[in-house]
């Protein structure tokens, strides 16, 4: 018997109605390159086991980093079980649910590559300065490279619970992250980015990206203000990144069957144009959030959440399905051991139109293309939209200069019925994506 | 005298351990018999030793051993029910190897000497000089006793905590019928440090921290607003003779209230009150981290090559203190075992100087300013703030806003954030009201606050006498630190653009 399953049974031994292991194990290790020489090395082996300890609705967690293979192991646990037990007693009530006991796993999602763990550190550190040169190199206005990086991880997570559910998968995760910096007259822009894939060979090619990260910093530096007033926006995908946010949070099952979502009470409700559509999918092939089961080991579903503007369901984990007389839709996910499960979405996001992002500018009669957004972006409580914003000023479909300073409002309505077009340009390097959005009026405040 | 000094260390260790023990420890000790259950707790001076030494096997300046050991416990209540308890038992090692600005670092979970050893190993990668660095002689500093504990937190049985948060739930829920949720989150930890480096530097301690947030759901026809409060300390259970949660929690829920009746914010520029406390918030994004010296050394600072300008109204002076008694963000000494301390960064509009880690310090030729901080053994120091405020003025806070004919109130906010290349800041307020003829009038919602700090600290116009910390987690390249920010009630004359749907 492996030590999970023995956790497992001293809890049931010591009176739980049902127990749950999780544990985590991961190998990661990131090298940061500034001015063409290594600033950093870093190397972790993260790891811990989480149980939760279930009494009729009542519920008890505990986490610790301690090895299996310790001496002191089998005395940490036990004692922390004999804890468990003792202050479930005075744990308030909640919903009674069942624990999944489903153990086939899908196998074919891709998204275990270790391949790539295997190349030296030197060629990975050529990689990057390879990367700061091109980078560098891309415009005169890129003056400064503030580090490229690298990283790649190596997890195991294995979830085993008292209704015979034992299961365990392994994933990788590579992301490369670009920083630099572009100045005009005294002004400095950052250019910053990243890129996550499951493959090592899946991340775009190290031209794409430096396009991507420096022409921004290039574009948007020294931007100024214009005048207070109504603009047609058109949201690029690192833009619709303040839409994508506020919707994850509206769309956890806890906030709505609470209140404290402006979507609450609005499953089959259409409050938003026919255009729009919004997903999760943890089954997609090689996704970044990717994964065959959620945190609490129910089985990965692909959720359309918003299907052509209409509400249609909300996420759900075991707890808050059971409280809202849903099934869980397996949103659980956990950020690592030492929190319990919650809801959150895994490869989120608006799925891809049609619309070309040209054609979309140059049908734009006096409208700001948006870059990069500060603060919230939508609110998810009241679904109001306020953001400070950087991005292009657009007039009769041409780009005319950088604007900067400026506060971009609207209501809810305003937005999700106000959708314009939705582009093509839909990519998965992220665990959140949307293609660009045109929203047809906000007010800017300057 | 080496065996005797390590088995001196190892009953100390073990003293420690039982010291730090929290009713649910003392069960996990008290199981297995103390007697036979020796506690591992961080490496004795010689396994110390060999690790500093294996982490400059390839040269370097500099290396360092962080042991950290923490025992958490928490508390989640919503819809009423206290629904779920949460114990914690983290331990860990992490090593780094410094050379000029780059360093190594590795860590592993746990004491286990061979999973240490490698992480040392792993660190040294970075170094490549042919000079080799010697371990100095180990020598003990005692830390400074900055934070008094008189109720060890861990000493308290959990129902008393139980007790107090249905308290407060109570009095939330009976505030108003338009309150429809009560969350709160109750946390207490007690982390234990123990910093070794390669210079012979040997400090340990050990502190308390609670933290508890309050969030309080108002609705009426429609229009939902959520209301916060949080409260935290390094102290001992006595912290809540002082702080009321029933009171922060009437105080969430008047919040969420009165914010039924908001209208949209206004939007343009236009003078901004700040109310004292959280609203610090605005010194400490605005300003605060453009004056962190590894962003000043990178030349990633618009502060950077301005030490003795002026950079601000003749009004501003500001402080970051690790050393203020209790407070979150107080270290006693940080996480590289420098000593916690004030640090005046502006004093009347002129900079005096950047916190620093060893890093930066070495780098700007200055001295550590006891703010390289972690977020634990996992992470590499990096400077941060610890309780950052603005030094209290003598405006009283009423008069400033009698002396406003028009602007906005700013009574909280959600939090912000800063890019420090462009000097770009935005805040997302929580609660605000417009300003008429200096007088208080409609609650408004929707606002987000955009600017340049630089603009923000030339233009503060008045500064009131009640300065007050508020509480909050600081996050900077992936890593969260408790930090406190503070501020008396200041106006900004100018430059800050408020943006709304009004």
């Amino acid at each position: 018997m492996n030590a999970m399953q023995k956790i497992i049974d001293k809890c049931i031994r010591s009176g739980a109605e049902m127990a749950e292991v999780y544990s985590l194990s991961d190998k990661s290790m990131s090298i940061r390159v500034r001015n063409g020489e290594v600033e950093a090395i870093e190397k972790f082996t993260p790891g811990g086991i989480a149980i939760r300890y279930f009494s009729f609705g009542k519920t008890a967690f505990a986490h610790t980093t301690e090895d299996p293979l310790s001496p002191r192991f089998d005395n940490v646990i036990d004692s922390l079980i004999a804890h468990l037990s003792k202050t479930i007693k005075s744990v308030g009530k909640g919903e009674q649910f069942d624990l999944p006991s489903d153990n086939n796993i899908p196998e074919n999602l891709d998204i275990y590559a270790p391949g790539h763990t295997n190349v030296t550190t030197d060629s990975k550190i050529e990689y990057l300065q390879n990367l700061e040169q091109l980078a560098l190199k891309y415009d005169p206005l890129v003056k400064q490279s503030n580090g490229m990086s690298y990283e790649e991880t190596i997890s195991t997570i294995g979830i085993v619970n008292s209704n015979g559910l034992n299961v365990s998968y392994d994933t990788t995760a590579y992301r490369i992250g670009i920083n630099v910096v572009a100045a005009k007259n005294d002004e400095m822009f950052p250019g910053e980015g990243d890129f996550s894939a499951r493959y090592f060979e899946d991340l775009p090619g190290p031209e794409t990206m430096v396009e991507e990260i420096a022409s921004k910093a290039v574009r948007l530096v020294g931007g100024t203000s214009v005048p207070s007033g109504d603009y047609e926006i058109i949201f690029t995908p690192d833009g619709a990144g303040s839409i994508l946010w506020g919707l994850a949070f509206a769309l956890d099952g806890q906030s709505y069957i609470k209140g404290s979502s402006f979507l609450s009470d609005k499953i089959g409700e259409k409050f938003a144009d026919s255009i729009l559509t919004v997903i999760d999918n943890p089954l997609m092939k090689r996704g970044i959030g990717s994964r065959p089961v959620d945190a609490e080991g129910t089985l990965s579903q692909d959720l359309k959440l918003i299907d052509s503007g209409t509400l249609k369901g909300v996420m759900y984990d075991l707890k808050t399905a059971a409280k809202a007389g849903a099934k869980s839709t397996g949103s659980a996910t956990r950020r690592d051991y030492t929190a319990s499960p919650s809801i959150w979405p895994n490869n989120f996001h608006i799925a891809a139109g049609s619309a070309k992002f040209n054609d979309v500018v140059s049908s734009c009669t006096k409208g700001i293309i948006v870059e990069m957004t500060q603060g919230w972006g939508l609110n998810s409580i009241n679904g109001q939209y306020s953001a400070g914003i950087n991005g292009i000023l657009v007039r009769n479909g041409k780009q005319i200069k950088p604007v900067a300073n400026i506060t971009l409002a609207a209501g809810t309505d305003e937005v999700f019925k106000g959708i314009g077009a939705i582009c093509d340009d839909l990519t998965f390097y992220h665990n959140f994506n949307s293609p660009s959005i045109m929203v047809k009026k906000m007010k800017v405040g300057a | 005298m080496n065996i005797n000094r390590r088995e001196f260390l190892k009953k100390t260790a073990v003293a420690s351990a039982m010291a730090a023990s929290s009713p649910w420890l003392i069960s996990i000790l008290g199981n297995t018999g103390c007697s036979t259950f020796k506690v591992k707790s961080g490496f004795d001076e010689s396994e110390v030793k060999t690790l500093l030494a294996n982490a400059l096997t390839r040269g370097g300046d500099f290396s360092e051993v962080y042991s950290e050991e923490l025992n958490s416990l928490s508390f989640q209540l919503s819809e009423g029910i206290l629904s779920e308890a949460t114990f914690g038992v983290t331990n860990g090692v992490g090593i780094r190897t410094v050379q000029g600005d780059k360093y190594g670092y590795a860590y592993a979970n746990g004491f286990d000497f061979a999973k240490a050893l490698e992480a040392a190993s792993t660190s040294a990668y970075i170094a490549s000089a042919n000079t080799s660095t010697k371990v100095a002689e180990a020598y003990t500093k005692q830390p400074p006793a900055t934070d008094k504990i008189l109720i060890p937190i861990d000493s308290i049985p959990e129902k008393d905590k139980m007790d107090l948060i249905m308290e407060a739930n109570e009095a939330a829920r009976s505030y108003s019928p338009y309150v429809k949720q009560v969350d709160i989150t109750y946390y207490d930890q007690v982390k234990k440090r123990k910093i070794a480096n390669s210079d012979g530097l040997r400090i340990e301690n050990k502190l308390p921290l609670i933290w508890v947030v309050i969030e309080v759901l108002a609705e009426k026809d429609g229009m939902r607003h959520l209301g916060r409060r949080r409260l935290s300390a390094h102290q001992g259970f006595e912290f809540f003779d002082t702080h009321s949660l029933k009171e922060a929690a009437e105080g969430a829920a008047k919040e969420a209230v009165s914010m039924l009746d908001a209208k949209p914010s206004p939007s343009g520029e236009m003078p901004v009150v700040m109310n004292s406390g959280w609203g610090g918030v605005l010194i400490h994004e605005a300003v605060g981290h453009g004056l962190e010296g590894d962003l000043v050394y990178k030349g990633s600072s618009i502060y950077a090559g301005k030490i003795g300008d002026k950079v601000g109204s003749s009004l501003v002076t500001m402080i970051d203190d690790s050393s203020w008694p209790n407070a979150r963000g107080t270290t006693e000494f940080d996480d590289e075992g420098t000593p916690g301390q004030r640090n005046v960064l502006i004093e009347n509009g002129i900079l005096k100087g950047y916190m620093q880690d060893l890093i930066s310090a070495k780098m700007l030729n200055a001295k550590p300013t006891g703010n390289g901080r972690r977020e634990s053994y996992r992470h590499n120091p990096i400077p941060r703030m610890t309780n950052t405020f603005l030094a209290a003025g003598d405006s009283e806070p009423q008069a400033i806003i009698a002396d406003t004919k028009k602007g906005i109130f700013i009574n909280t906010l959600s939090g912000g954030s800063v890019d420090t290349i462009s000097g770009q800041f935005n805040f997302v307020v929580r609660e605000a009201y417009v300003i008429e003829n200096g007088q208080l009038t409609t609650p408004v919602y929707g606002a987000t606050l955009i600017g340049k700090g630089i603009d923000v600290i030339s233009n503060i116009d008045a500064v009131g006498n009640d300065l007050d910390l508020g509480v909050g987690i600081c996050g900077k390249d992936g890593q969260w630190v408790p930090v406190t920010t503070g501020l008396p009630t200041v106006r900004i004359a100018k430059g800050i653009i408020v943006g709304g749907n009004a």
